[in-house]
């Protein structure tokens, strides 16, 4: 059974079974990991094997890189019928629908976004390409014969299908997907219809609009016309492109799907040409290179949004057309990718805040400190200010007089024995002292010890005021410091509870998943079937008319509100209920799927990374703060300094007077 | 407020064309045993069976209607990832007319449903499976299951289990009523399911060849 010959009498091992298809099982190969054999359930037919005779002669090593082609026939006998074919090995790789389908895409295909949609959109077109150079024609274009790699790449299978031209005959395509098949072909059999690039292109369109446009088909739409609306195949037939500028195809685009027009202008011509009216005329459709350099151009543009790490639209647009489509109440599409982004960076929600914070908290004691310096007067050093010499002469001369005056008081003791003197002697004496009096209050040392006292006086007031005036200034600069470090310091726990809270979150996310599987189980759980000692067919019939039917419905509470319910039978069916509870199973598989988590997960990141910007803009005020700080300490210090010299330069004149 | 299961449900998530299937299951007092829990096994088994085929797992969108004692909408519909399979239970008579009027009625608005958001649908599948008699008013429901068959506005496929009145499914369903040989229930949903996925590849609007499930090694008997 496992034995086959090749049209050269070479014998073929099959291998392990790799799986099994409407046509056949296919094999691997023994000896050969590259091929496998596909065995048909039932041995081709005299023009089959003709067909696939001819496809192998076409198989070159270019084209079998992205086309599982028939390399050779296989038979059981060395010249029995055709039972199966050899061909290439494709591993790794998904039916293309796993990826254009957003549902699908987030679990399979994770991390792309939509520039790889567009990507493997490009691919798909150079496939075509390809294969329409070497006049194939794919015939059976479909959501399953396209198969996608990870990382992009695509390769056709199924390909014994294709309508190939060898030995100047035409091996026509007998099957199609009504999907994918152009208007023209519609409702027709695909027996002996001899099939042409522009049918194939008509399939690529779909293609890539499925890739573009979230999975969504180009006819199917909102019918706006009269009575039930056309089946998708009748609406291909119909040529009702629903996102048609074509307004009289009575079909509008279905809700929360993209602006294909105003989103891709290009593309959306494209697939006017594609899908429209004439769009059957010979040669019609764009071309799969028309829609690589289209799909290439508008891949070039793309640029990354700003709200969402996921999203990336074209530069033209001015807003994200994806952030549009969710405000419209659609699901983030790309919500995997940015999930993906942030899978595994858990972590970082408990990383370390020390490096942000240490600075922080280095202002803050710098603030704290930066105070005004008591002035020393240790270090200073002045010389006392001589007397003046104008005011050490009218002291000498003041001394004169004085003793003048002395001498006139003694001549006004003599006048007692010289009476007529005595007028003389008082008119000189006053004069005498009056003149020292004025010069000595007015003109002598008097007046300078007073002014180098009041200067002592003054200056050490001056420096009092200056000193609290400064730290008034300076303290009100650090209760701003301390307000704004407070207002860090919350932003600080903040960061620091986003751990626990996301974990919350997953928890109740677990929860409701579990406890929506247990409401479930409940409720599958009906009272009136199951046997309750101590309930009969009257309670149950009560409690049904009070609603409760199944275990999910009993509670103490509603329990307690029916009359005529006793006790016992009230804790029997609370018993019941636990046994059945105890019995629910949680379904595992239903664990909180990575792309969930992430979605939360990216919500939080998201959050931490906003709040470490506002600790690092705290930083910069702070700085701002400090360096204010600084500014008027040392715009005080100096005043205080000068004030200072000023008043040790007093206090030395005060103290160089003479006694 | 209820919330919207994780998974293929939405369409802007998953905007492939659906395939509609109400299990219309029959749960009165007579399924009671191990009828009841070889249907419950053939749930899971048609579940696990749709959700290993990813297009069949976006595409078809199962509701389940059980009727025993009373109707019940056991089941939204829901595709298939997102379905768990009741824990049935049997109970009661068996309003098998009422159950099918509320098929027609789920169908017609899941159809609105569809349109609103413009998402293409194949024929809707109604499948009931009964051990015995309607205990209810039948007749008005044959008429509207004949009527829905004749617009093409759905497929009526009614299966009878041991003890079933066959002759009343004849006339509740316009196809020739099946019946299930023995308990073979996981039979019968690995073949819906196998059914159901030629459907989902298939193109709206055609009649797919099913499988002739009367086969010898088949699961039902006409």
């Amino acid at each position: 059974m496992t034995d086959y010959f090749d049209p050269r009498g070479n014998l073929v091992r099959l291998g392990k079974k790799l799986g099994s298809g409407g046509e056949g099982n296919v094999f691997e190969l023994q000896g050969d990991l590259r091929l496998v054999a596909k065995i048909y359930h039932r041995p081709a037919t005299m023009a089959q094997a003709e067909k696939l005779d001819a496809m192998t002669t076409l198989a070159t090593e270019d084209l079998l890189r992205f086309a599982a082609l028939p390399i050779a026939t296989l038979t059981q006998t060395r010249s029995g019928p055709v039972a199966g074919i050899v061909m290439p090995r494709i591993r790794d790789q998904a039916e293309i629908h796993t990826l254009y389908s957003p549902a699908h895409r987030k679990s399979h295909y994770p991390d792309k976004d939509w520039g790889f949609l567009i990507h493997v959109a490009m691919n798909v077109a150079a496939v075509f390409d390809s294969l329409h150079q070497n006049t194939i024609v794919i015939g059976d274009v479909n959501q399953g014969n396209v198969l996608v790699s990870t990382r992009g790449t695509v390769t056709l299978i199924d390909c014994d299908s294709f309508q190939v031209s060898a030995n100047g005959r035409i091996y026509p395509c007998e099957v199609g997907v009504a999907h994918f098949t152009p208007p023209e072909l519609q409702g027709q059999s695909f027996h002996g219809t001899v099939r042409t690039t522009n049918h194939d292109l008509f399939g690529l369109a779909i293609l890539i609009f499925h890739l573009l446009c979230m999975g969504r088909h180009p006819f199917a739409g909102r019918f706006t016309g009269v009575g039930e609306p056309p089946p998708l195949e009748k609406a291909i037939e119909q040529f009702r492109y629903a996102y048609s500028r074509n307004v009289k195809t009575n079909m509008l685009p279905p809700p929360q799907t993209l602006m294909v027009p105003a989103v891709m202008p290009a593309l959306a011509a494209l697939f006017e040409r594609a899908f429209t009216k004439g769009s059957e005329l010979s040669e019609a459709r764009p071309t799969a290179t028309e829609w690589h350099v289209a799909l290439r151009d508008l891949k070039l543009q793309l640029k990354p949004c700003a709200a969402d790490l996921g999203h990336k639209y074209p530069n033209y647009l001015g807003t994200c057309p994806w952030c549009a489509l969710e405000r419209e109440g659609a699901p983030n599409l790309f919500a995997s990718v940015t999930a993906h982004l942030v899978d595994r960076r858990e972590g970082e929600l408990n990383a370390s805040l020390d490096q942000l914070w240490k600075p922080l908290l280095d202002l803050r004691q710098a603030a704290s400190d930066c105070v005004l310096q008591k002035v020393s007067f240790q270090n200073l050093h002045v010389t006392a200010n001589p007397i003046p010499a104008e005011i050490e002469q009218n002291q000498s001369f003041a001394l004169l007089l004085g003793r003048c005056f002395l001498g006139m008081l003694a001549l006004l003791a003599a006048s007692w024995w010289f009476p007529p003197m005595l007028y003389i002697a008082t008119a000189l004496s006053m004069g005498f002292g009056i003149w020292w009096f004025v010069l000595n209050r007015y003109y002598g040392l008097q007046p300078e010890i007073d002014r180098r006292e009041k200067r002592l006086r003054d200056s050490i007031a001056r420096l009092r005021v200056l000193e609290s005036e400064g730290a008034k200034e300076l303290d009100s600069i650090r209760l701003a410091v301390e307000q704004e470090f407070h207002r860090l310091d919350l932003t600080k726990a903040e960061i620091e509870g986003l751990r626990p809270r996301y974990q919350a979150d997953l928890d109740a996310l677990n929860l409701q998943r579990e406890r929506r599987q247990l409401d479930a189980y409940l409720q599958s759980h009906l009272i009136r079937s199951t046997t309750i000692s101590f309930v009969n067919d009257w309670q149950k019939s009560t409690l049904e008319s009070f609603g409760i039917e199944t275990a999910y419905d009993l509670n103490e509470i509603r329990l307690a509100n029916i009359n005529g319910l006793s006790q016992i039978a009230r804790s029997a069916l609370l018993d019941w209920k636990a046994a059945i509870q105890k019995k629910f199973k949680f379904r595992p598989r239903e664990k909180i799927p990575n792309v969930d988590r992430n979605t939360i997960l990216a919500r939080y990141l998201r959050q931490r990374e906003d709040q470490e910007q506002a600790l690092m803009s705290g930083r910069s005020s702070l700085e701002l703060l400090y360096n204010q700080l600084q500014e008027v300490r040392s715009r005080y210090q100096q005043r205080l300094d000068v004030a200072a010299q000023q008043a040790k330069q007093a206090e030395a004149d005060v103290l160089s007077l003479p006694e | 407020m209820d919330q919207i299961p994780f998974g293929t449900n939405d369409f802007a998530e998953n905007p492939e064309p659906r395939v509609p299937c109400v299990l219309l299951l029959d749960v009165s007092g007579s399924m009671g045993g191990q009828p009841i829990s070889e249907l419950n096994e053939g749930l899971t088994i048609y579940k696990d069976e749709l959700v290993a085929d990813s297009l069949a797992s976006k595409r078809v969108e199962v509701a389940v209607v059980t009727f025993g004692g009373m109707v019940q909408t056991a089941c939204d519909f829901t595709t298939a990832d997102a379905f768990y399979p009741p824990n049935l239970t049997a109970t009661g008579d068996t309003p098998m007319g009422a159950a099918v009027n509320q098929a027609v009625d789920m169908v017609h608005e899941r159809k609105q449903i569809y349109r609103a958001n413009g998402i293409a649908y194949y024929r809707p599948w109604i499948f009931l499976i009964t051990d015995g008699a309607p205990t209810d008013e039948w007749k008005s429901a044959a008429q509207r299951v004949i009527e829905g068959e004749t617009s093409k506005a759905f497929s009526f496929f009614a299966v009878g289990v041991e003890g079933a009145n066959m002759d009343i499914l004849k006339q509740l369903s316009k196809r020739e009523p099946l019946k299930l040989k023995g308990l073979r229930f996981r039979d019968l949903f690995q073949w819906l399911s196998n059914s159901q996925q030629s459907v989902s590849r298939s193109t709206p609007g055609d009649e797919v060849p099913l499988q002739n499930p009367t086969t010898p090694d088949g699961w039902a008997a006409v």
